[in-house]
């Protein structure tokens, strides 16, 4: 099956691995001898990437009371990690632009994967986890193996959508034709990205995050994130429905009930703000 | 034994357990009344939810004031279905599935 998932990764050398300027971010983040100015300066080679991450930076989502002008000034203050994972999002964002309209909407899929990033993040900031950000990521690329699908074996998942519409949820109805879903896809990608472990595994087991063997945690974040984007039905990944929760997920979180409503209250202030600010 | 929101915790109702912080350090003792700097505390702290001795003082979850209003039952019929995966009789499906649905029917005043 990994087989079968790895061919399907390499089937679309555009999307099979990412610029290479994420790379060199990576690396220069990574490298403990690195300055702010050196990632800086990378960074600033891509004037598109510069631009975007800028407005993220200046948007509400991080809320600075002071403009932020260029690239080394928000390494300072947003963090090098923090400014590597939003490269990402808006890289991977960029990457798969131009999927053609019949195949899924775009607008709603990035929709619904902002609102499960932003439900993620929150959850990780409750949850007192180091770096949060990290967590919108995870929730923004969780769905991503749908696209993966959809763009190299359309005819299997025409199949896939056909036997949909008769019941069940999408991810068994891939697992039964195809032998795998979505989820599994999206962590091969990751893995052929070389992302971090611990993105691979929240991505790749948001549909059973109590099986993830070293990150059941950062999974179960993406699962209740999940479902709760579902339930607030913002946009759509091509499932109709709420998908089951794993209550295991849920008690790995160790939250309170009563943060719910609190949860659904910032997803619903910020979505339209940073899916503007993505896409 | 109740569990109360913060939100409605008012001054001389009477902890029924220990409070606790996220990393477990003990901010109050159980069986202590509360007074207007306990509850500053506790917000100061981020604390949600106190245990509550007192069963007259209980109130309820969010979802039950507004079950008297009447909703379009089409709403309801529509999150029936979006919920048929999801198991309801799990605290956390049913609670959420209460918010959803007071938040579609105020999105829909």
């Amino acid at each position: 099956m990994n087989m079968d998932l790895q061919n399907l990764v390499d089937q679309s050398p555009q999307i099979s691995s990412l610029p290479t300027i994420f790379y060199q971010i990576n690396e220069a983040v990574e490298d403990p001898e690195s300055s702010f100015v050196e990632i800086g300066e990378i960074i600033s080679g891509d004037p598109s990437l510069s631009a975007r991450l800028l407005r993220i930076v200046n948007s509400s989502f991080f809320g600075f009371p002071n403009k932020i002008e260029t690239i080394t000034h928000a390494v300072t203050i947003v963090g090098m990690a923090q400014l590597r994972d939003l490269a990402l999002a808006t890289t991977v964002v960029n990457q798969f632009k131009g999927i053609p309209k019949n195949l899924i909407d775009m607008e709603k899929f990035w929709l619904h994967s902002v609102a499960t990033g932003l439900a993620a993040k929150v959850i990780a900031i409750y949850r007192r986890e180091a770096n949060a950000d990290r967590f919108y990521v995870m929730g923004m690329l969780h769905d991503l193996g749908r696209l993966l699908l959809l763009l190299n074996i359309p005819e299997s998942m025409k199949t896939v959508v056909d036997k949909y519409a008769s019941g069940g949820t999408m991810y068994d109805v891939e697992n039964d034709v195809l032998g795998f879903d979505h989820a599994a896809a999206a962590g091969q990608l990751m893995q052929s990205w070389q992302l971090p472990e611990m993105l691979q595994e929240a991505v790749a087991y948001h549909h059973k995050p109590h099986q993830a063997p070293y990150y059941p945690v950062a999974a179960s974040i993406v699962h209740v994130a999940d479902f709760i984007a579902h339930g607030m039905e913002l946009g759509s990944c091509g499932e109709r429905f709420v998908p089951p929760l794993d209550p295991k997920a849920w008690e790995m979180l160790e939250l309170p009930l009563s943060l719910l409503p609190s949860i659904l209250e910032q997803v619903d202030r910020q979505v339209g703000e940073a899916v503007e600010m993505f896409l | 034994m109740n569990s109360v929101k913060i939100k409605l915790i008012r001054e001389g109702m009477v902890t029924a357990t220990e409070v606790k912080d996220r990393t477990g350090r003990i901010l109050l003792a159980s069986g202590k009344t509360l007074t207007s700097k306990h509850l500053k505390v506790l917000k100061t702290w981020g604390i949600t939810e106190i245990n509550i001795m007192s069963p007259k003082e209980s109130s309820s979850g969010s979802g039950q004031s507004d079950k008297s209003i009447s909703v379009d039952p089409s709403i309801v019929k529509a999150m029936d279905e979006l919920f048929q995966f999801a198991d309801r009789r799990h605290p956390v499906v049913s609670e959420f599935y209460n918010l959803c649905l007071n938040r579609k029917v105020k999105e829909d005043v």
